[in-house]
Formats: C-alpha cells, sequence, structure tokens
C-alpha cells in the first residue's frame, strides 16, 4: 500500500472518530481498530480490481457515511464523558490547528489558560468567603487580590515551560538547555505556586500552625522546590504523547 | 432474495456476534466476513453498527478484546482480536433462547 492510500484510509477515520466526544484514549483506541479494519476491507478490494484508486473507492463505499458511522460510535461513550470532552473536542480549542505554528499554538493554549485560572480563582475566592463568613476580608482582600494575580501569570507560565519541556523530551540530546531551564523556572514557580496558596489559605486562617509560606521552613522550601519540576516532568511526557498523537492524526486535513 | 441490513438487524446485532465469536476469536473484519458468510450473501452488516456493538459488549465484560501485535505472515497495522468470555457464553445461551421464542411466537402470528 503506497503512502497516499494509507493517507485517504486514515481521513477516512478521522471523519469518524474526530467529532466523538470521547476522551483521546478512547478515540486513539477507535482511530487504531477503524484503520486496521480499513486497511483490511483495502487489501480485499484491491484483490478484485485493477488499480489503488478503484479499490480505495469500494473501501469507501463499503465503509459507509463517516456521520453515521460516528454517531453510533458517540452513542458508546458515558454521557459524563461526553460532557466533560465538549468544550475541548467541538472547536478544537486545544488542538494544534493545521498550519499553526508551535509559537502561536502555545501563546493560544497560554490565553485559554489565563482566563481559565482567573475564572477559577474567582470562583474559588467566592466559595471561600461563603465558607468563611467569619473571616478577616480587610486584611485577607490584599493577598488574595495578590495571589489571583500570581495565580493567573503562573499559569500561563507553565504552559510555556510545558512546551520547552515536550519539545526538550522529544529531541533528547538536542535540547539539554531547555530541559535545565524549564527545571530550574518551573522549581521557582513552585515555590511561588506553594506560597500562594499556603498564604491565601492562612489569610483565610484554614491553617493551623503554618501562618504565611515559611521562607526559614527547609521542608516547606524543599517541598517547594520540587513540585514544580515534578508536575512538569509528569505534564510534559503527557504533553509529548499528545503531541505524537495530533502529528500522525490531527493534522490530517478532514473537510 | 432481499437484502438484510440495517434497521432489521437492529436488537439481534450482539448475540449475533456472541455466536460469531463463540466460533473462535476474531477481528471486526472476520467478525463481519463470517456474519456475512453465514447469511447467505444476504445479510449486510455494517461497521458503523459491528463496533459499537463490540464496544459495549467488551465493556460489559461479555467479550474480552486485546491487540494482536503479530505482523507476521500479513501486512498493515495490528488488530485487535476478541474474545467470548464465560460471561459471554452464559448471555448467549439466554440469547439464543429468546430468539427461540421470538421466533416462534412471531412466526405463528406472521406465518399464517
Amino acid at each position: 500500500m503506497n503512502e497516499s492510500i494509507e493517507h485517504e484510509l486514515r481521513v477516512c477515520v478521522e471523519r469518524c472518530v474526530r467529532p466523538i466526544r470521547a476522551s483521546n484514549r478512547c478515540k486513539d483506541r477507535m482511530r487504531s481498530e477503524l484503520f486496521a479494519h480499513l486497511h483490511g476491507v483495502f487489501e480485499d478490494e484491491r484483490l478484485s480490481v485493477e488499480t489503488d484508486e478503484a479499490a480505495l473507492e469500494k473501501t469507501r463505499q463499503r465503509f459507509g457515511d463517516p456521520a453515521n458511522i460516528c454517531a453510533e460510535l458517540q452513542g458508546t461513550v458515558p454521557w459524563i464523558v461526553r460532557l466533560m470532552c465538549a468544550p475541548l473536542d467541538r472547536r478544537g480549542r486545544w488542538y494544534r490547528r493545521p498550519h499553526e505554528s508551535a509559537i502561536r499554538y502555545d501563546f493560544r493554549v497560554m490565553l485559554w489558560v489565563g482566563a481559565f485560572s482567573a475564572l477559577f480563582y474567582t470562583a474559588l475566592v467566592v466559595v471561600a468567603m461563603v465558607l468563611r463568613s467569619g473571616m478577616n476580608r480587610p486584611r485577607a482582600l490584599p493577598g488574595m487580590l495578590a495571589a489571583g494575580v500570581l495565580a493567573c501569570m503562573l499559569a500561563p507560565t507553565f504552559v510555556l515551560l510545558n512546551s520547552a519541556k515536550r519539545e526538550s523530551l522529544r529531541r533528547m540530546g538536542q535540547w539539554k538547555w531547555a530541559r535545565l531551564v524549564s527545571f530550574a523556572v518551573s522549581a521557582v514557580t513552585g515555590v511561588f505556586t506553594l506560597a500562594a496558596i499556603i498564604s491565601i489559605l492562612a489569610l483565610m486562617n484554614w491553617t493551623g500552625r503554618v501562618a504565611l509560606f515559611d521562607l526559614t521552613n527547609p521542608f516547606l522550601i524543599g517541598g517547594a522546590l520540587l513540585i514544580g519540576p515534578l508536575v512538569l516532568e509528569i505534564q510534559g511526557r503527557f504533553s509529548l504523547i499528545d503531541c505524537l498523537r495530533f502529528e500522525r492524526w490531527g493534522c490530517l486535513e478532514i473537510d | 432474495m432481499q437484502n438484510i441490513g440495517g434497521d432489521k438487524l437492529r436488537g439481534h446485532v450482539d448475540t449475533m456476534v456472541l455466536s460469531v465469536l463463540e466460533k473462535g476469536d476474531a477481528h471486526g473484519l472476520a467478525i463481519i466476513k463470517r456474519i456475512e458468510e453465514s447469511g447467505s450473501g444476504v445479510l449486510h452488516m455494517k461497521e458503523g453498527s459491528l463496533y459499537p456493538a463490540l464496544y459495549r459488549l467488551e465493556k460489559a465484560g461479555l467479550v474480552s478484546a486485546k491487540w494482536d501485535e503479530q505482523t507476521k505472515g500479513r501486512r498493515g497495522p495490528r488488530r485487535k482480536i476478541y474474545k467470548l468470555t464465560r460471561k459471554g457464553r452464559n448471555q448467549l445461551a439466554r440469547g439464543r433462547e429468546q430468539w427461540q421464542q421470538f421466533v416462534s411466537v412471531v412466526g405463528a402470528i406472521v406465518g399464517g
């Protein structure tokens, strides 16, 4: 089978699978299985016709309407997963668009993460205020505002770090400096993140022993320095898997 | 003879798939082929019916599946092989009973 036929078969599969609202893992399983199926159908058809193109056409006919298959497959996805994946897949916001540069994609994701962080943080503060009606609001407010601004800046920063991490993992050996820098910056980010969390909890009188982030506490500092790189390492590896998956399937033009 | 497919198969796909897997483990395309061969050429099952049924059956524990990594002797990507489980065999026996009942009752009415 030549590359262009394989490409066409992948497009057929992607037309069925891409619109499905399901987890990436589930969709990958569907892709692999349908692709193997189509491959088998094509091999069968190739025996009865003279050209690859004719076999491809017959394969498409046998496969049927992708929209119908998509609808049937969607029915096998639990409603809760469907609901959770809805904003991710319908507009493809979290996926790199075809021909989109890596920098533009990272910037776009950064903006979304920043906006999402701001929303999440606001909701958190509102809930905290409702639950802790007795807290000293004038005292807590500046701290909460500062932590909010920090959270909204740290989250997009983490996106950039994640991107650097992903690229360094992909080009093992070539991007050593990126790994080093991302480790260092994420460690510092971890300190700020933990400081923000502990400080805000302390300001709301939710922490008993720790009043504010204590810079003289070695356990606190050590833990904070480890959190960032650890999260980044795990997230970077997941991100790389996503990226590789995108390169094989997500880039296909299906319209 | 008129082709059988689509809505006419609805409601029977799961039992048909279990029945086919009773004869041996198979991947998706092989299941379709076996069903169509048994159906004397008038029964056509679409992928849109088969794969959702397989996922349903797998989730219910009636079939188990594993990826066939071995590509020796054949070309193409890895395939997923489905196998009937003990629970699936019990379900198939119940499905057959229900089918016999359905055939006798509806046959008595429609058959005249």
